[in-house]
């Protein structure tokens, strides 16, 4: 991939319908000391924001989550149907995790907050323009702390697993009791407490949330 | 005098017997009768009197004897609950409540026994149509002409219409405090936010720019703590009403205060939910969000927990929300002030809805919510 960041001119989109953010914004982009520069053009709107986008193409739009017509998710769908290879870095001053996925769901590469320095948000610019996710570090560690969650919150036992592959292969419990050498009322037991385990009200979103998980490799 | 003693059988009491000149042995007898007649006239038109107010007033009015046993109804009993006066002889107030628990009977007699208010409230008595009806009741010794215990009188109110207007009233609170979080979000994120933004990345950029190394510092401290003044802003409107219960749902912002408290206090909480768990109206969203709020802060705060369960499940018609903490507990009597006990009972009764609150010390809180889906 060739090094966007050594290229002359970089096309940016500020979409933001506060004229101050709008302004910071473009005043950080001026003091960077690297060897780019960057080409501005401002939306106060995501319908403003499509427009520009339909006349040409930019190689970053940086767009806000909250406006006041099409929100920032939708603005962004909309762009990459548009012009596919744009770059998008969300900035939003909520941190909360639905927002933070249905931006990075519409196709959105990294996700900053709106406390975010000059520096990082260069850095930010840089990692995106690289095709690198790029979170705050507030953000990154709500991500994280979700994860984190998720995983501690499913132990299972060597049995367990055990009874796990063997249903994801089809088999039945009357089946999985045979080859276990175990009493298939031991085999519903196992299964009662996978579905209680991972949440799950049938073996069927049992084995896909088991699968997601990579349990089953 | 067999006209007139005929007279009185058939409860007519209004004649009486001419007395002659000759006060002899007859005239004292029919003076006699008179004198009778004029008794059983005055008794009887006490009685009516009584009859036609035990009758018309608007309460329901029930005669017990001493174990509990009802002994007589008036007709408003049959007015606002359907049963018969015969139907209801020899049962307790207890059959009428349609669960033992708690006990009318034995509530009254404890109330009996203290001085002072003897209004009971926040009971409830089941229609022959097995509809509930919120009522409060207040009962008294009925007294012989000697002064002795003889029976029980319990005078009940309909509370419905008066429960309504109090729920109104709550409701108004509740929804203009609600307006007035929404509002103050709003503000603070989108005007006042937006603007501190736009100084603060001016800020960063003169500071990256500046040459003069205390000028440098200066901008700097500045830029950080704009920084900090942004993120508190942020918790603040997060706390005031979280963007996810707008846009994305009760479970979702439930997860997001989840994760929120789990980085801010050394709790786990853990999320259980069906899938099939509805998508609810905007009022009810937000006060089962604050009911959970609540308890979470009650839990961390009162209970010291350190583990906290929230289950959602719902059928067809109702959905059922369990609330769990392995907290110190407390005892369901003597709530302390500010636990929020009584805002979370009313956001729940207003969408009648029921709360059912288990705790003891050291036993943790469980709260068990279930609301009608009857919109």
């Amino acid at each position: 991939m060739k090094d966007v960041l050594k290229t002359p001119v970089l096309k940016v989109l500020i979409v933001d319908d506060h004229w101050m953010v709008r302004d910071g914004l473009k005043q950080m982009l001026k003091i960077q000391k690297k060897d780019y520069h960057f080409e501005v053009t401002e939306a106060e709107n995501g319908k403003q924001a499509i427009e520009k986008v339909t006349r040409r193409e930019f190689d970053l739009v940086i767009l806000d989550y909250q406006m006041p017509d099409i929100d920032g998710a939708e603005t962004a769908e909309r762009v990459l149907a548009l012009r596919p290879g744009t770059k998008i870095l969300a900035l939003s001053n909520y941190n909360e995790l639905s927002n933070i996925e249905r931006m990075t769901a519409a196709g959105a590469v990294g996700y900053i907050l709106k406390n975010i320095g000059a520096p990082e948000f260069l850095t930010a610019i840089e990692k995106v323009m690289k095709n690198e996710s790029y979170y705050s570090i507030e953000v990154y560690s709500k991500l994280f702390e979700e994860r984190r969650q998720q995983w501690q919150m499913i132990t299972l036992s060597k049995r367990e697993l055990e009874v796990l592959k063997l249903l994801a292969q089809g088999k039945t419990s009357n089946q999985i009791a045979g080859i276990l050498s175990l009493e298939k009322t031991t085999i519903d037991s196992h299964r009662r407490h996978l579905l209680s385990k991972f949440n799950t009200p049938n073996t069927i979103s049992l084995l896909k949330t088991a699968h997601d998980r990579g349990l089953l490799k | 005098m067999v006209n007139i003693l005929s007279a009185y059988a058939t409860g007519n009491f209004n004649s009486r017997l001419k007395i002659s000149d000759r006060y002899d042995d007859l005239d004292a007898i029919a003076e006699s009768i008179n004198m009778v007649g004029q008794e059983l006239k005055a008794v009887t038109i006490s009685r009516n009197y009584f009859n036609n107010i035990f009758h018309s007033v608007s309460d329901m009015i029930f005669v017990l004897d001493r174990s509990g046993k009802i002994l007589d109804t008036n007709s408003r009993v049959y007015n606002h609950l359907g049963y018969s006066k015969e139907s209801l002889l020899t049962k307790t107030l207890d059959d009428l409540t349609g669960s033992p628990k708690p006990s009318l009977t034995k509530d009254i007699a404890k109330q009996l026994k203290q001085p002072g208010d003897k209004t009971l409230k926040d009971y409830y008595f089941k229609t022959t149509g097995g509809k509930t009806l919120p009522i409060q009741l207040s009962a008294s010794y009925l007294l012989d002409g000697q002064g002795k215990k003889n029976g029980i009188l319990v005078i009940v109110k309909d509370r419905t219409a008066q429960m309504e207007s109090e729920n109104r009233v709550i409701r108004a609170i509740i929804d203009t405090q609600e307006e007035e979080r929404k509002r103050l979000a709003k503000d603070l994120h989108d005007s006042l936010g937006q603007e501190l933004v736009g100084v603060k990345f001016a800020i960063s950029s003169m500071s990256e720019n500046c040459e003069d190394a205390r000028e440098k510092l200066f901008l700097q401290r500045s830029d950080h703590a704009l920084a900090q003044i942004i993120a508190d802003m942020r918790d603040i409107c997060f706390n005031l009403l979280p963007k996810a219960l707008e846009d994305f749902g009760l479970l979702k912002a439930v997860r997001e205060l989840c994760l929120h408290t789990r980085m801010t206090h050394k709790v786990e909480l853990k999320i259980t939910s069906d899938l099939s768990f509805p998508d609810l109206p905007q009022q009810i969203t937000v006060d089962l969000y604050r009911v959970i709020q609540e308890f979470i802060n009650n839990a961390i705060r009162h209970g010291k927990t350190t583990w906290i369960g929230i289950d959602f499940k719902s059928t067809a018609d109702r959905i059922y929300i369990s609330l769990e903490d392995k907290g110190k507990g407390f005892s369901p009597g003597k709530v302390t002030k500010g636990m929020g006990l009584q805002n979370i009972e009313s956001r729940i009764k207003s969408h009648k809805g029921e709360i059912a609150v288990h705790s003891a010390y050291g036993k943790g809180t469980n709260f068990q919510i279930t609301l009608p889906l009857t919109y």
